[in-house]
């Protein structure tokens, strides 16, 4: 097969680079650095996307090796390493079978994502209270930096649970959702939420004033429930820790749809 | 070259995740000034180390816990930024976002210094995450020292780059190792990291003499001390920094004190990471050596590198 005289071409063109002895030819010397490679880059998958490495189990380090041949690591940080596996998975085969992969994928980036990301204070309740009731329509906010909000369609966020609990993970039911991720000191949560609430926070990231904000999530409702639905949504987000005051710079795109 | 800018720190450990809360939670923590006197002092140590050493890649985030945690341990201890991704031999143009994001951090953290490997990491715009070994001739030895001149241009200081444990040479070397190193040191007017560990190892996987290599490492270059585990592979030994410092090591650092001085020494740890004490322990077992030697040389010229200090403070 051609393979092998590929083979025997490329341990030829090594051994003219590298030097070999009576001890290790020279491809044997490069292949110490190839096994590395991998071997590396497989334990950093491996600790970024913990649940989808075991919902895939023993397919999940030959995954890796397609990954990595595909998107192969271009930033200094290894932190970046795993950047594009949500995306790479969507496309895999590995997805007729396990259709909910990329979206499980995709929560785990986030999650490592807001690790790291901007530090910004939170809004709290009392500074809310100070901001006097006139100046309310025309108040800006934005979401933390830590933030990241998607659409997913599969309830991926139950089988995360599953995983970090220790769990025998269960398939995922289908449903269109919205994921929350971010960050709050050291500690990152997750929870899902649906499509009025989704827009209404990626208003409020893009800076827009706390009345069109309103108006969203209120949404074609136009009744009393409305008034009561945002003052929870409002106060469940301050009690989350989601959102903070637009500062006198402009607030850098912190959601992604 | 002046040591001076590679002050004396004593004996460290490499900052790593597992730790954090210990390190943080730990009443060694002392300030610099009580830092400075244990240091000078010497007076009997305590369970604790003297100073950290971060992988510089690690903390270029821009926010959350790993930052919070450098901010903590710097408020308490010396640092020195050790970087895995310079690139400095490779054949790629140096990134200028990599050395800003380099100076950002060094602006944050205010290192006691900087240092790289002797190595490339990647070509052709990818990052291999590896330490990979260089050819060892003149046309290198001006490749690399011009791009490190470059890097200490634009961070405006002396880094010190490190010898890496390597598994492969070149068939268009032309010196040894050490010649390479001590030729790259000297062009550059840079500071050395002397793994020595990774000379061992190299010397193992290479056939060479470790105690040659480190009898022909110029002492006033030598900035830094590197020491750490590594796995026997049958054929090769594997730099994994996941075991104990073995014994020949061990020797081996007492050589290089012996030869080299007061250098900062510090214990590497990055697979199996066990306990903070068990790095501590190693730590202190290197300020036992240093000690012992420092007291049979004191009232004597002592070694090279101390004395030719002595003469220039004089
Ligand atoms: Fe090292």
């Amino acid at each position: 097969m051609s393979a092998g005289r590929g083979e025997v071409a490329a341990n030829r063109a090594l051994a003219a680079v590298i030097r070999g002895d009576d001890r290790m030819a020279s491809a044997d010397r490069v292949a110490i650095y190839a096994g590395m490679y991998v071997a590396r880059l497989h334990e950093v998958m491996k600790e970024d996307y913990p649940a989808t490495a075991a919902v895939l189990g023993q397919s999940f380090a030959e995954i890796v090796r397609e990954y990595l041949v595909a998107y192969p690591p271009k930033k200094p940080s290894v932190f970046f390493a795993g950047q594009s596996f949500p995306a790479f998975l969507r496309s895999h085969p590995i997805c007729r079978r396990m259709p909910y992969l990329a979206d499980l994928a995709a929560l785990e980036r986030a999650m490592v994502e807001v690790f790291v990301a901007p530090d910004v204070a939170p809004l709290d309740e009392a500074a809310l209270r100070a901001i006097s009731a006139a100046d309310w329509p025309r108040l800006r906010m934005r979401t933390v930096s830590a933030l990241r909000l998607f659409e997913v369609q599969w309830r991926v966020a139950a089988l995360l649970r599953d995983v970090q609990s220790g769990r025998r993970p269960k398939k995922p039911r289908r449903g269109k959702k919205f994921l929350l991720v971010w960050r709050i000191g050291g500690r990152v949560y997750f929870r899902e939420t649906d499509a009025a609430e989704a827009a209404a926070l990626k208003l409020l990231g893009r800076g827009a004033t706390f009345d069109r904000v309103c108006e969203k999530l209120a949404g074609a409702r136009r009744d009393a429930g409305s008034v009561k639905f945002i003052m929870a949504t409002l106060r469940r987000w301050l009690r989350e820790g989601v959102i903070a005051r637009l500062g006198p710079s402009p607030a850098r795109q912190s959601v992604s749809a | 070259m002046d040591r001076s800018e590679f002050p004396f720190l004593g004996f460290g450990v490499g900052l790593r995740r597992p730790h954090y809360a210990h390190v943080l939670a730990s009443r060694s923590g002392r300030s610099h000034r009580r830092h400075r006197e244990h240091i000078r002092g010497r007076s009997g140590s305590g369970g604790g180390v003297d100073w950290f050493e971060i992988i510089s890649e690690n903390f270029m985030v821009e926010g959350g816990r790993p930052l919070e945690v450098l901010d903590a341990v710097r408020d308490r201890y010396p640092i020195a930024m050790h970087g895995v991704s310079l690139s400095i031999g490779s054949t790629d143009r140096l990134s200028r976002d990599y050395l800003s994001a380099l100076a950002k951090l060094a602006h944050r953290v205010r290192p006691a210094w900087i240092s790289d490997h002797l190595c490339w990491t990647g070509v052709g715009g990818r990052n291999l995450h590896d330490l990979l070994p260089l050819p060892f001739n003149d046309e290198a030895v001006a490749h690399v020292a011009a791009r490190i001149r470059r890097v200490q241009d634009v961070i405006e200081r002396r880094i010190a780059i490190e010898n890496v444990s390597s598994y492969m040479t070149y068939r268009c070397s032309t010196m040894t190792e050490w010649q390479f190193l001590a030729a790259v040191a000297a062009e550059a007017d840079c500071a050395i990291l002397l793994d020595i560990n990774n000379v061992f190892v190299s010397a193992f996987n290479h056939g060479f003499s470790a105690e040659e290599y480190i009898d022909s490492i110029p002492p006033e270059r030598v900035a830094q001390f590197h020491l750490a585990g590594h796995s026997d592979r049958g054929a090769y030994l594997l730099d994994s920094h996941d075991a104990p410092i073995c014994e020949e090591v061990w020797k081996l650092y007492r050589r290089a004190v012996l030869r080299f001085g007061s250098v900062s020494t510090l214990i590497e740890w990055d697979d199996k990471i066990p306990k903070f004490e068990a790095l501590a322990a190693a730590a202190n077992r290197a300020r036992r050596i240093y000690e012992e030697i420092r007291n049979l040389t004191q009232g004597r010229s002592g070694n090279a590198a101390d004395a030719e200090r002595r003469r220039r403070v004089a």
